[in-house]
């Protein structure tokens, strides 16, 4: 029997894993989230910078100090994908390209010497590297808003923010006429949300950006930030809609102490943080998930360096003593801490123990994560009404 | 008909926008009636918002040297660029300054608040005249608040001039 047996079973193995070889080999149908996956991973990890030596882990606790984790970082922090600087840094070397070109080329005029810069900045992998994050964060806004159960938010209400996060355009320079119309910004670090005068919407990506972020978790957050502003609380108001959904999150964020409530507090007016703390909500949301992804994949350290590179911009206006009064960004350690850093998926990726009942009890205020079902869920406390 | 010729060429030269140079430096001072000294009296102070960053740019006489111009760029904080300028380029400068101001000034009760109603990237534009001690008295200010997406690029074409300006 067991002769017999034998040639039986060995066949079967060899077929089996004849099978499995063929398998491997065969490109198998993917799904198009799974699709762009891919295409993200070979843009970023195995661009080259998955071999860039990831920084020591820093010694602060990340589920009580995240803030002082994040933003005492200096010079260079690496994550698996790329690195970020500060934004200074890279308007210093944008400026410097600029300097060069017209130490080269004494005879441009300043739209010559722009058309060099962008050429020199905006090449064709940065293009294909911003232009992939932007369809992924476009995506996973949309699933965002999507996967809100239909009591949160009705099917016709997500049509409405869908098609708003679907008619935002990347606006990339085009290298014989770079940002006419703005031709400051090719030297900047910043990426930004606009309305242009014929009504459309659109991001536009500062020329430094490219050369101070290199980490696609970094620009994940960003482009998310920006995209998110399409479908923000004073966007949706000033489109004339009215979503209970967001005079829910509103709620939710004056009670947890989001946005500042000073005295002459107009909501949407010029002073009002609510808009910018929805950017970032939603940024956190798609950060988390993206994240996510790759939290079984990296190393701790690795892990943690994306973390950080993700939100690591967020510390910059720490400094900032010349503040216009029209400050509409909440200050940096609520932002890192209490809206990225209570996110339960950010505190599983961190390995941070999931607020208890007890806590919720004990802490009312430190507890709560915000989202479109808040009051659904739990009343605003009576301190905020006191507050207001 | 050479006449024409060279008036077709001059306005063409002068239509031609994002240029910056010396002659057309020069021509700036000659029109707007700046002179170099009366330069020296006024300082220039640009604050705007673009994305999450707040900028300054900033230009105004040195105290210890009234001949001498310092101008600034600050963002976040961090001092990105500091540069001296001489008084023809800067007087230059100031007369952009000043007609964007008037500008901004006379279409401000008519221009409609940005599509969507909200302002993302708002700026401020302020100019002081008469710094010189006798005539702390006499100080004039221009101010002006805005939205870089109103005014069809004006603004960032002045921030770029400034740039401009202090760089090179």
């Amino acid at each position: 029997m067991k002769i017999r047996a034998r040639p039986f079973a060995l066949g079967t193995i060899i077929a089996v894993m004849v099978g499995f070889i063929l398998m491997l080999q065969t490109p198998t149908l993917r799904t198009p989230v799974e699709e762009m996956r891919e295409e993200l991973r070979q843009e970023f990890v195995n661009g080259g910078y998955a071999r860039a030596p990831s920084g020591l882990l820093a010694p602060e606790d990340p589920c009580n100090q995240l803030y002082q984790l994040i933003c005492s970082k200096t010079g260079v922090t690496k994550d698996p994908t790329g690195t970020v600087r500060p934004d200074i840094d890279g308007e210093k070397m944008a400026d410097e390209i600029l300097e060069k070109v017209i130490r080269d080329h004494p005879d441009f005029s300043s739209d010559e010497a722009e058309q060099a810069l962008v050429q020199e900045i905006y090449t064709a992998r940065a293009r294909s590297r911003i232009e992939t994050t932007f369809r992924w964060v476009k995506h996973n806004v949309e699933r965002l808003i999507e996967s809100q159960p239909n009591t949160i938010l009705t099917g016709a209400e997500k049509k409405q923010l869908r098609t708003r996060i679907r008619q935002i355009e990347l606006d990339l320079p085009d290298p014989a006429k770079p940002y006419q119309d703005e031709p400051d910004i090719l030297t900047k670090s910043d990426v930004f949300y606009e309305h242009t005068p014929d009504g459309k919407t659109r991001l536009r990506v500062g020329g430094a950006y490219f050369l101070s972020v290199h980490s696609w978790f970094n620009m994940v957050f960003t482009l998310a930030h920006e995209i998110g502003h399409s479908i923000d609380p004073c966007e949706i108001k000033n489109a004339g809609l009215k979503l209970q959904a967001y005079d829910r999150i509103t709620s939710c964020f004056i009670d947890q102490g989001l946005v500042a409530l000073r005295k002459d507090r107009l909501e949407c007016g010029e002073h009002d943080q609510l808009s910018e703390t929805f950017a970032d909500w939603v940024a956190v949301h798609i950060t988390a998930r993206t994240l996510k992804n790759y939290s079984t994949e990296f190393p701790a350290n690795s892990l943690m360096n994306s973390v950080v590179n993700s939100v690591r911009d967020l510390c910059e206006v720490e400094n900032d003593q010349t503040e216009m009064e029209t400050d509409f960004h909440p200050p940096p350690a609520v932002r890192v801490d209490k809206i990225f850093g209570r996110n339960p998926e950010i505190r599983a990726i961190l390995g941070c123990e999931p607020q208890t009942a007890l806590q919720l009890q004990t802490q009312p205020q430190a507890a709560v994560y915000c989202d479109f079902g808040f009051n659904l869920i739990r009343k605003p406390s009576a301190t905020v009404r006191d507050k207001l | 008909m050479m006449k024409i010729w060279i008036l077709g060429v001059t306005l063409l030269l002068t239509s031609c926008a994002g240029k910056t140079t010396t002659s057309d430096s020069a021509n700036d001072a000659a029109k707007s009636g700046i002179s170099p000294e009366e330069a020296l009296q006024t300082s220039i102070d640009i604050r705007y918002h673009l994305g999450h960053s707040h900028r300054h740019l900033q230009m105004h006489v040195e105290p210890k040297d009234t001949s001498l111009v310092t101008a600034q760029i600050t963002v976040d904080g961090s001092v990105l660029k500091e540069s001296h300028l001489n008084a023809q380029r800067y007087s230059s400068f100031i007369s952009k300054v000043r007609n964007f101001v008037d500008k901004r000034r006379s279409l401000a009760s008519s221009t409609p608040p940005p599509n969507g109603g909200e302002c993302h990237d708002p700026y401020q534009v302020e100019i002081k005249n008469g710094l010189k001690k006798d005539q702390a008295d006499r100080v004039d200010t221009l101010k002006v608040e805005g939205c870089r997406i109103q005014d069809e690029g004006a603004f960032s074409h002045l921030i770029n001039e400034g740039e401009f300006l202090i760089y090179h």
